[in-house]
């Protein structure tokens, strides 16, 4: 279970102070499969970037699992981005010297897995995602579609309780969304992930439990 | 980790092989500058060993060629008890052949005394030592005439005067066998000096282990002159080389050192370009010392290769200075390998300490917006 309570994150640009979120209460049941929409500039990613303990609130709190995120230090915000999180970015976010396999096990090169084992789970998941015959090829010999599947399948590979998806069909064409979208919902069925995606696109709020509507910062659905 | 650490290196190859060349020219620059230093080093104390005799006699405050002695002095010594022989040398310097070019040193020697004092340091390669007769016959170091293709008959010419090369001798050592040996009367007249002239007289002992007794005994008898027994002198001598060596390894070590700062350089400049990615692996779940530790590790890697490069082409270098030089004592050793490894791979891990601090402060929030 995530849950923001009063969650402010203010962002000074020079003598402006910009109010990214500003009083968000909310809370996500594990299992579910929610969408954060908005207008740009509403404070969707700050929102997503506080639930996946990657910042810090201005005020307010954040509750992972029980966990108090404002009054933990670095070692745990990151120890639980390790265990507990997986993150779909927009832009894919893969490292262009590394291949399909090797972006997959990024997430486990701290964890101390043995590399074996790594490989099995990083082939497997690639598998999921439809890309067994691309695994040995870099980010530049594949297309949109096939990037953010192995960003997918690199969320995965650390088995988090939670995934967090920022626009993650924005820079794939509208065939190759849906196809996205019917990957994380298959996840969120099948595996029981708790699931929150970032979106604009209405018809990608309709496919998910429930949508939390954001506009300057604060929650208005 | 190594994998991505491989890849970050070689990522951009051009830049990696300009870095690793500026880091290998300095470690190259520590191998070769020190090993010629130890080298050097080691044919001083040779020379010292063989040439001064014992005792090495000149007037007090001077050295070599600057010391302006007599016979009369020379018969002082000889009668202070414990002194078994003495030799005069009037040591000759062609300064216009240049510093330490090929023929420019001479010795004046008496050819007589100088058989029986030398008669156990030499052997005669060809020909005969000169004798007291031959005022415009001389003698070569073996090294001399390897270097000049210098034959038994031959006519060379020194200081506007020609001489017959009567004999080729080799004392075993590369100083004392690059030069000439011509009659002391001789050297006194090039040298425009009186008849009783001479800057250095060597002293056998009686009894071997009395040098330091023998040479106390000299400077309290002898008014004007300074006694060193060959240990003393030779403890001099290293004492000096040994500044010059801790020097060398300064100058190199600076060299080095920038080499080192175009680690830094070079690091910071892909930290910098990779923000994004830095960003990535944190929001994965890479702690900050995950972070800094590749970093690390890269410039762990270019020190390393810095060093290997560098070490080959030190020795390529000195393999050079053993060809121009034959005799030439300079060898790399173990120890200056680790030395210098060592210090290539510290170089490298210091110059990646703030690439890596940085990287590893990054916010990835912040850092994951960067285009």
């Amino acid at each position: 279970m995530i849950e923001a309570i009063n969650l402010k994150k203010y962002y000074k640009m020079g003598p402006v102070v910009v109010k990214a979120l500003n009083g968000v209460n909310m809370r996500v049941e594990n299992g579910e499969f929610v969408s954060i929409m908005g207008p740009s500039g509403s404070g969707k990613s700050t929102l997503l970037n506080l639930l996946g303990a990657l910042d810090k609130p201005s005020s307010g709190t954040v509750f992972f699992d029980g966990i108090d995120l404002s009054r933990v230090d670095e070692a745990v915000l990151y120890r639980l981005r390790r265990k507990k999180v997986g993150f779909v970015f927009q832009s894919f976010n893969l490292i262009p010297t590394l291949s399909a396999i090797e972006n997959v096990l990024i997430p486990l090169v701290p964890t101390g897995t043995p590399k074996m084992r790594g490989y099995r789970k990083a082939k497997e998941l690639l598998e999921t995602v439809g890309l067994e015959k691309r695994m040995l090829h870099k980010p530049s010999e594949m297309s949109g579609g096939e990037q953010q599947r192995v960003a997918m399948a690199r969320a995965l590979v650390n088995d988090p309780s939670i995934i967090l998806a920022d626009e993650p069909t924005g820079n794939v064409d509208s065939r190759t969304g849906k196809e996205i979208m019917s990957l994380l919902s298959d996840l969120n069925q099948r595996m029981g992930t708790t699931l929150i995606v970032v979106t604009h696109d209405p018809e990608i709020g309709k496919a998910t439990q429930r949508t939390i509507q954001l506009k300057d910062g604060k929650i208005v659905d | 980790m190594l994998e991505i650490v491989v890849n970050n290196v070689m990522r951009r190859k051009a830049r990696t092989i300009l870095t690793l060349l500026g880091i290998s020219l300095g470690v190259a620059a520590i191998v070769t500058l020190v090993s010629l230093s130890v080298g050097l080093k080691s044919n001083a104390m040779d020379i010292m060993g063989k040439v001064a005799g014992d005792i090495t006699v000149m007037e007090e405050g001077q050295m070599f060629t600057m010391s302006n002695l007599t016979e009369d002095v020379m018969g002082q010594i000889q009668n202070i008890s414990g002194v078994q022989m003495v030799a005069p040398t009037v040591m000759l310097m062609d300064m216009s052949r240049g510093f330490n070019t090929v023929g420019t040193d001479a010795r004046g020697v008496d050819p007589g005394l100088e058989e029986r004092f030398s008669s156990s340091s030499w052997d005669i390669i060809e020909g005969r030592p000169i004798r007291s007769s031959d005022s415009s016959n001389t003698m070569a170091g073996v090294v001399l005439a390897d270097q000049l293709d210098l034959r038994v008959g031959e006519t060379i010419e020194y200081m506007g005067e020609e001489f017959r090369v009567v004999g080729i001798i080799s004392f075993g050592n590369t100083l004392l066998d690059q030069a000439y040996y011509i009659n002391i009367d001789t050297a006194r007249r090039i040298a425009n000096r009186p008849s009783d002239y001479i800057n250095m007289i060597r002293v056998k002992v009686s009894t071997p282990g009395t040098e330091e007794e023998v040479a106390k005994r000299i400077n309290l008898t002898v008014p004007g002159v300074e006694a060193r027994s060959s240990e003393v002198m030779s403890e001099q001598v290293g004492d000096f080389l040994d500044i010059i060596g801790k020097v060398t390894w300064a100058i190199s070590a600076l060299a080095a050192i920038v080499g080192g700062v175009g680690i830094a350089n070079t690091m910071l400049m892909s930290v910098i370009e990779r923000t994004k990615e830095i960003g990535l692996l944190k929001a994965v779940g890479w702690s900050n010392a995950d972070v800094m530790k590749t970093v690390l590790l890269e410039g762990l890697i270019l020190g390393f290769l810095g060093g290997i490069i560098g070490v080959g082409l030190g020795y390529g270098a000195l393999v050079v200075v053993r060809n121009e030089v034959p005799g030439f004592a300079g060898e790399i050793t173990v120890l200056l390998i680790a030395e210098a490894m060592i210090f290539a791979i510290s170089l490298g891990v210091v110059g990646g300490l703030y690439p890596a601090y940085r990287a590893a402060n990054l916010n990835p929030v912040v850092a994951l917006k960067t285009e």
